[in-house]
């Protein structure tokens, strides 16, 4: 490779790099939107030779076929590199990791844990997106040891939720209307619900998890089939909408039990900076573990409670969730 | 130090700081007015503080009081594997399958070696008892017993910083026996069903036996499935 390639490659990671970082400091984890680029890209390229994709079937995986043929036409890769596999609801991707020009990009990103976007995954879809109009949704395991990458596309019908949009004087979130709160309203409300009906609080606040738990972990059900990556995609949810960042400790599957952990919980904060709605210093993060309790119900179809041992208002670095399923208890001693 | 509560509001608003650990409640009411419901709610506001909490159920099995928790939302078998909440099966006598149970009712003295021996085991915790009642422990055991027993196991729970709620059911035992025992204690909680115009209506009232008199407020409560109890009106009768 001359000195000049080289140059190339590495200004064309470092910008990549570079976006990725800007992307991290967007609400809601700016994935949306870092995709949003990697399209922008690709369709760079098909506004540029679009015209001359040879390709008349409506199955995923042979559009993406004619893409690669296309691009290997013109020099900008080598279609050797993939294999692709057709599914039920989308194309399966493997690509030789060894010789990819993002290499950098992509350990880099990875590495530091930011928003992270395959840019061979988001052509492949925006080549579906302009020929299917659909949205597919990619899904990436990198296996740096073998030098592969897997990556797959499927359909979803749902939008995302990090997908934040303003629509003129609306704030929309993955297509439905949506609201900023800020600290100060989030605890006017709790205040005014401890001063109307103070027993109700925790109440209130569980329930509220729990509903929109629900209705979030099963749009995500139907995302994903493996339980644990779709939770592990719900915590990342609660982490991008700004209600903390929890960590998933442990999770078994058959007895139905979770451990999360969930660091600078913003009902903790909201607590530490206008003081503490309870008499006692306790647990207060009822909002969470409702939503944590939903998620597991939602994903294991058990009744699922959940139980916040520690919480970092009274001390610690973290809060601490345990959910099981509802247990059973048999009434025995009616013999005395 | 850190201040406890009952966890129901309305009741906890008149406490004022609350109550210190090592602080003795005694809750005296009428069968199915709801001092079990009570004790649920100390439970609960215990967990939620981070206590460890014991229940000698002497009354009923412990599955009823975890049944009545989990109708609540707590998640009883967390705490039970954490060691936060620890049941103590006061009522089988035999063929207990609980880690901690009482042989026969009617030996105190065995009573009070098991109750110091769950609480030996989690010393360094900030510990609620609650013995959900203590007046069937004392039926078939004679006066003199009884209060010598009460006065050894008070001071005991005492010294190591318990916050303790005994529950007594009215008409079990002695009223000389109910008016000495009350003296030993903080606080007196009383639960009643109302009469005449007020028949089938629940009351508590809270205060402390002071030259003979018990100085209280009352309030009249109800039980919610979803709240607990709910102190719906204070009556400003013998304040």
């Amino acid at each position: 490779m001359t000195d000049s390639k080289i140059i190339y490659r590495k200004m064309v990671n470092y910008m990549y790099k570079s976006m990725c970082r800007t992307m991290e400091q967007l609400p809601f984890s700016g994935q949306h939107w870092l995709e949003q680029l990697m399209f922008g890209v690709s369709q760079c390229i098909l506004d540029d030779y679009g015209s001359e994709l040879e390709n008349s079937s409506q199955k995923p995986e042979n559009i993406c076929r004619a893409y690669l043929d296309l691009l290997d036409d013109k020099g900008f890769i080598d279609a050797n590199d993939y294999y692709l596999e057709g599914t039920e609801d989308g194309v399966i991707v493997r690509v030789d990791n060894r010789s990819c020009v993002y290499r950098q990009y992509c350990l880099e990103v990875l590495e530091e844990g930011l928003p992270f976007s395959c840019i061979r995954l988001a052509a492949f879809q925006a080549v579906l997106r302009q020929v299917l109009v659909k949205e597919y949704t990619p899904q990436i395991y990198v296996d740096w040891e073998n030098g592969i990458c897997e990556g797959k596309l499927f359909y979803s019908s749902c939008p995302r939720e990090d997908i934040v949009t303003r629509e003129g004087h609306e704030l929309k979130i993955a297509g439905r209307r949506a609201i900023l709160l800020t600290q100060e309203t989030y605890i006017s409300l709790l205040t005014s619900i401890n001063e109307h009906a103070p027993h109700a609080l925790k109440h209130v606040l569980y329930d509220a998890g729990y509903r929109s738990g629900v209705y979030l972990a099963r749009k995500a059900r139907e995302m994903y089939d493996d339980n644990k990556e779709c939770l592990q995609f719900l915590l990342r949810e609660i982490e991008y909408q700004g209600m903390g960042r929890p960590e998933l400790i442990s999770f078994d599957e058959l007895s139905g039990r979770a451990e999360i952990h969930c660091y600078d919980s913003f009902q903790v904060a909201a607590a530490e900076e206008y003081g503490h709605l309870y008499r006692s210093p306790q647990v207060i993060c009822d909002l969470l573990r409702g939503i944590f309790a939903a998620y597991l119900g939602v994903l294991l179809d058990r009744e699922t409670i959940c139980e916040e041992l520690h919480c970092q208002s009274v001390q610690g670095n973290y809060c601490e969730f345990i959910a099981i399923p509802v247990p059973r208890y048999e009434k025995k001693g009616d013999s005395k | 130090m850190r201040r406890a509560f009952f966890g129901v509001e309305g009741l906890d608003k008149n406490l004022d700081k609350g109550f210190s650990y090592g602080s003795q409640i005694m809750v005296e009411g009428d069968s199915g007015v709801g001092k079990t419901v009570l004790a649920g709610e100390f439970i609960k506001e215990g967990l939620r503080c981070g206590d460890t909490c014991i229940y000698v159920a002497c009354d009923e099995p412990p599955s009823v009081m975890r049944q009545h928790l989990l109708n609540f939302k707590i998640g009883v078998p967390v705490y039970e594997e954490k060691n936060r909440l620890v049941f103590i099966d006061a009522y089988e006598e035999s063929g207990s399958s609980e880690k901690y149970s009482l042989s026969d009712q009617r030996q105190l003295d065995k009573y009070f070696a098991l109750e110091t021996e769950v609480i030996r085991n989690f010393k360094g915790h900030s510990i609620r008892l609650v013995v959900d009642s203590l007046s069937t422990l004392f039926t078939m055991v004679d006066t003199a017993d009884v209060l010598e027993f009460h006065r050894t196991r008070l001071k005991y729970l005492r010294r190591n910083g318990v916050l303790v709620m005994d529950i007594f059911v009215n008409g079990v035992l002695e009223p000389r026996i109910m008016t000495v025992t009350g003296h030993l204690y903080n606080f007196i909680l009383k639960m009643n069903f109302g009469r005449g115009k007020y028949n089938g209506t629940r009351f508590m009232q809270i205060g402390k036996v002071k030259s003979q008199q018990f100085v209280s407020s009352r309030y009249m409560f109800d039980i919610n499935p979803v709240y607990g109890i709910l102190l719906t009106a204070r009556m400003g009768v013998g304040e």
